[in-house]
């Protein structure tokens, strides 16, 4: 099973963009 | 965890951002770059321009390269044809010369009274065909041209070897990992751009992520295959030596904390696959040896301002300054102590001198009782400065004399035992 990233949900930012999805920290988000 | 609705450039340079933050090992990277589409679709896209980018930098490289050793062949060539145009031209000398002398020859043979003559006219042309610059000329261009032939098939093979080896390059460069036989063999993209299988296992082609596969054999048997070709300059040759020899320092390719390959992945969390990794570790080694020498340099620059010195000239300064003060104390003592002695000195003088005048006062009180004694009768004349007054030591009331003093006005002063006396 892959881990996923951030570890916590509460912390992160989850970028949609045209469907797909990136999950970061505040400070790598745009 | 929030959600943001971010274009599609943006969340590319939030992937590049997070894959570089990967690299260098921040607090707010990820574990480790997912290696499958599945996985994170939009990091994996990322990764492949940002590689691609890099794959692009290092074909146009090549390409300056190979389009240098290609010019410097041609002009080689060039200098060969001309070459050769020279040779010809001095062979068709010779021959012309040659033709004379064989003529020449034909005729001496004849039997005739001119063969003599004919004798003489030949050894001259033997001699000038032996010392003929043209002759001479010749020669040494065919030596050149000989060794002009052997450089130009040796660039010649230096070019093929080159581009043998950028072939190699841009294949190693292009192809991905297999997928199927875990990394054994490399699909990859024909000159056409047609995919090629996997030269192993014949499977997972996985064209288009631009991954480079390169483990340290990988780079050492392309260094080897290019090295002397031209294809490196020598300061990027010692650059590469130098970056593969900080490389075998780590233990497999791998940092030291890194778990090594992931299996299912192909890939690794300490950025081994194209070692970005040590690249940055090398670079932070680097510029940390640099700031270390730099700060020597100012070290050994402000050694002149080191304190211990200064602090110690200041020290015997202050010491000299010390035993100065001592010494002028030491005067001062002595002054002091002179002036006392002549105070004393003085004090006892005026003692004397006190003493002295009351022995003169007692004689000439003595003096004058004996003269008045005598002239009693004929002189009753008092002294105004006289009057009778009790001394307390005389026991008895005596002509005493009033005494100007500057100190303590008039006082009065017994005329026969010297005593002060109060009126």
């Amino acid at each position: 099973m892959t881990p996923r990233w951030p570890a916590s949900e509460a912390d992160g930012v989850r970028c949609v963009a045209e469907g797909r999805e990136l999950r970061l920290y505040p400070e790598l988000a745009p | 965890m929030t959600d943001t609705k971010i274009t599609a450039e943006q969340a590319k340079d939030s992937a590049i951002r997070l894959i570089n933050s990967h690299f260098n090992q921040r607090p707010e990277a990820r574990t480790r770059i997912p290696a499958t589409p599945q996985d994170d679709d939009l990091l994996i896209m990322a990764y492949i321009s940002q590689s691609e980018r890099e794959i692009a930098e290092l074909l146009g490289h090549a390409e300056k390269y190979r389009q240098a050793i290609a010019q410097g062949l041609l002009a080689l060539q060039e200098l060969a044809r001309e070459r050769d145009a020279a040779v010809e031209r001095a062979e068709k000398a010779e021959a012309l010369l040659l033709t004379v002398r064989y003529a020449c020859a034909a005729r001496v043979s004849e039997d005739t009274p001119w063969g003599s003559g004919y004798r003489s006219a030949l050894s001259e042309i033997s001699f000038r065909i032996e010392t003929a610059p043209a002759v001479k000329h010749h020669e040494e261009l065919r030596k050149e041209n000989s060794a002009l032939r052997i450089r130009a098939a040796n660039a010649d093979e230096a070019l093929s070897r080159a581009e043998a080896a950028a072939a190699e390059m841009r294949r190693l460069i292009q192809s991905t990992i297999c997928y199927e036989c875990e990394g054994a063999g490399y699909p990859s993209t024909d000159a056409e751009g047609r995919e090629v299988p996997c030269t192993v296992c014949g499977d997972g082609v996985e064209i288009g992520s631009g991954i480079v596969p390169l483990d340290r054999g990988d780079v050492e048997s392309v260094l080897q295959r290019t090295a002397g070709t031209g294809w490196h300059s020598p300061e990027e040759w010692a650059k590469l030596t130098a970056e593969r020899d900080d490389l075998a320092q780590w233990h497999g390719g791998h940092l030291p904390t890194c778990g090594g390959m992931d299996e299912i992945d192909h890939r690794c969390g300490c950025g081994y696959l194209q070692g970005g990794a040590y690249r940055e570790l090398c670079t932070e080694l680097h510029e940390a040896n640099a700031k270390l020498a730099e700060v020597q340099a100012l070290l050994k620059l402000d050694s002149h301002l080191d304190p211990v010195p200064r602090l110690r000239a200041v020290i015997a300064s202050r010491d000299e300054e010390r035993l100065r003060w001592e010494a002028m104390r030491e005067h001062h003592q002595r002054e002091i102590k002179e002036i006392e002695a002549a105070l004393t000195e003085a004090w006892d003088g005026d003692e004397m001198h006190y003493r002295c005048t009351q022995g003169l006062n007692q004689l000439h009180a003595a003096l004058r009782v004996e003269v008045a004694d005598n002239s009693e009768a004929e002189e009753q004349k008092p002294d105004p400065h006289d009057r009778e007054i009790f001394c307390e030591r005389c026991r008895q009331v005596t002509l005493c004399r009033s005494i100007p003093s500057t100190y303590d006005g008039t006082y009065w002063r017994c005329l026969r035992c010297a005593q002060v006396v109060e009126p």
